[in-house]
């Protein structure tokens, strides 16, 4: 099946969080490849008429740089909670906006940090988009249960 | 003048607090809606209230409605500012007694509009250029 | 190499004052580096000494993102506010007392941008002035950049755009969720025309519009521009009718036949009867 909500859409929502919070900081741009690097990830939950999560990695420079800006702190002095908190309210902004796209009524979850292993239902990958943010990556993924979905 | 910024981010407060103070606005925080009836009940009421929808122990819709059960807090000016922007959703924030909507994410130039709306007069702008600014030169 | 030589910088100046009759001045080599830093990526050029090597050429493609990359404005729905309190308190109730025989409004946004200005006056006139939406109302928006007055006839708004000064009850009432994006009801686009226009050139035949909306335009014009747009402005509205102008703007000492009002926080000029 084909996704509701394609990866075009899932990157410019992903850059207007980019553009809004991080002006400075230098662009967000999609791309085909990059290295792994899942040092930070936190995920939303959505329920309702669309079943399925929301989850967001990025490199431990990325996260560092996004709690900086939105505690207007240094990055040496960004402390591994801030980090998490940052990436929560990341994640919490792309899933909310990934939500408002879909079938009505869902419900978004609290995000779920540093957390990979607790899952509701064995999932899927249903789409990812890299985004490169001066070689660095962030990663949306979107996740459904498998088989016969709601 | 005062407000109340309700999320369970701590970041996003922070964001919400710098962009606040630099227009010479007091702020209080609260990690969720159960937090910021209580800080309500202390004193002093705010004159503007900043709600994010999705938050444990109280969510933001509830909060409206508790904060709008009381007419002493009546003149309290409540803003959602939240990702949660289903049409049906917004208008039941709207209906439950929210002044206005902020969908997130926000540049700090529509936080000074929105508190224009509601008829709150800041100290200063923020400088808007970095926010991407007017027409050239 | 993204830096601007100062030769560079001249042809730019030069370019920019023959399209659009912007006045460049000194002190914006940085932001119009920072402006054209997009279009360079966009037709994969390296510098912009490539890039002016393209307008030297007379690239018709690069001419028009130049043009718009330096002319495109952010904007902001009901932007200020007080002018729209002005429309609201007075110059529409004054309009709708004087046309009612007529039963015809017509407003122009003379520099529209992506049509935030003309609907919010849609807008406003929908939601406070019923007795209008019977009339034939002619709403007219006008830009120099093709590429934002497309956007403004296809209606279609980012949430960062939607979040800048328009009130939620609007929101809900006239916009409908298209993806990621936020689209203006079929009822106001509608009613909404667009069009490329270069105030600065010739007009075309004379248009009786009762509202000219024509803010934060002339300050980017010399003497001479700006008293032709303003000549041309006048001519174009009905005996009677309103011209709008920014803040800092004024008709003064440079054309007669404009009336100026004051209404709350803002002052707008009413043609003299002729």
């Amino acid at each position: 099946m084909t996704a509701l909500v394609s990866n075009e859409t899932i990157a410019e929502i992903t850059q207007t969080f980019w553009g809004a919070y991080l002006p400075d900081a230098g662009e967000l741009t999609l791309t085909a490849n990059l290295p792994e690097i899942d040092d930070v990830r936190a995920r939303v939950d959505i329920d309702g008429a669309w079943i399925g999560s929301v989850e967001v990695s990025c490199s431990m420079r990325v996260a560092r740089t996004v709690a900086s800006v939105m505690f207007a702190m240094p990055p040496e002095e960004i402390a591994a909670s801030d980090v998490s908190d940052a990436v929560g309210e990341l994640v919490n902004v792309v899933g909310g906006n990934i939500k408002s796209i879909l079938p009505v009524p869902t419900s978004l979850s609290i995000p779920v940090l540093d957390d990979p292993g607790e899952w509701r239902f064995e999932a899927v990958l249903e789409s990812e988009v890299l985004l490169s943010w001066g070689g660095e990556p962030v990663v949306v993924r979107v996740w459904r249960p498998e088989g016969p979905s709601a | 003048m005062r407000a109340m910024v309700v999320d369970d981010s701590r970041a996003m407060r922070s964001l919400l607090r710098q962009i606040l103070l630099h227009l010479g606005i007091d702020v209080v925080e609260a990690a969720d809606g159960r937090a910021a009836v209580e800080m309500v009940e202390a004193g002093p009421v705010p004159d503007l209230a900043l709600v994010d929808w999705h938050m444990p122990v109280m969510d933001g819709l509830e909060l409206v409605v508790e904060l709008r059960s009381h007419r002493e807090w009546r003149h309290m000016m409540i803003m959602m500012v939240t990702t949660e922007s289903e049409h049906e959703n917004m208008v039941r924030a709207l209906l439950a007694g929210a002044n206005e909507y902020l969908i997130k994410p926000f540049t700090a130039d529509a936080v000074v509009e929105k508190l224009g709306l509601l008829g709150l007069h800041c100290a200063a702008a923020p400088s808007g250029d970095s926010y991407g600014g007017g027409i050239l030169p | 190499m993204t830096t601007a030589t100062t030769e560079d910088f001249r042809f730019l100046q030069g370019f920019l004052h023959d399209r659009s009759a912007i006045v460049l001045g000194e002190d914006k080599q940085y932001l119009v580096e920072s402006r054209l830093l997009p279009v360079l990526q966009r037709h994969g050029a390296e510098s912009i000494a490539d890039l002016v090597r393209a307008l030297r050429r007379g690239d018709a493609a690069v001419e028009t993102s130049v043009v718009d990359a330096m002319t495109t404005n952010e904007t902001s729905w009901f932007r200020d506010a007080a002018p729209f309190e002005a429309l609201r308190t007075y110059v529409i109730p004054e309009l709708v007392a004087s046309n009612v025989t007529r039963r015809r409004l017509a407003v122009w946004s003379a520099a529209c941008s992506t049509g935030q200005e003309l609907y919010s006056v849609a807008m406003l006139l929908d939601s406070e002035f019923s007795d209008v939406a019977s009339w034939h109302l002619d709403l007219h928006g006008t830009d120099l950049s093709t590429a934002v007055v497309e956007r403004a006839r296809a209606g279609v708004f980012s949430p960062l755009e939607i979040n800048r000064g328009l009130p939620a009850a609007h929101l809900v009432r006239y916009f409908n969720r298209e993806g990621a994006r936020f689209v203006i009801s079929d009822s106001l686009r509608s009613r909404a025309r667009f069009q490329t226009f270069n105030l600065a050139r010739p007009w075309p035949q004379v248009q009786d519009y009762d509202i000219i909306l024509l803010r934060n335009v002339l300050i980017y014009f010399d003497v001479d521009t700006k008293r032709h747009v303003l000549e041309s402005a006048r001519a174009h509205l009905r005996p009677g009718g309103f011209l709008l102008l920014g803040t800092a703007e004024t008709p003064r000492g440079l054309v007669t036949g404009l009336r100026p009002v004051s209404v709350g926080a803002t002052t707008v000029f009413r043609r003299e009867e002729s």
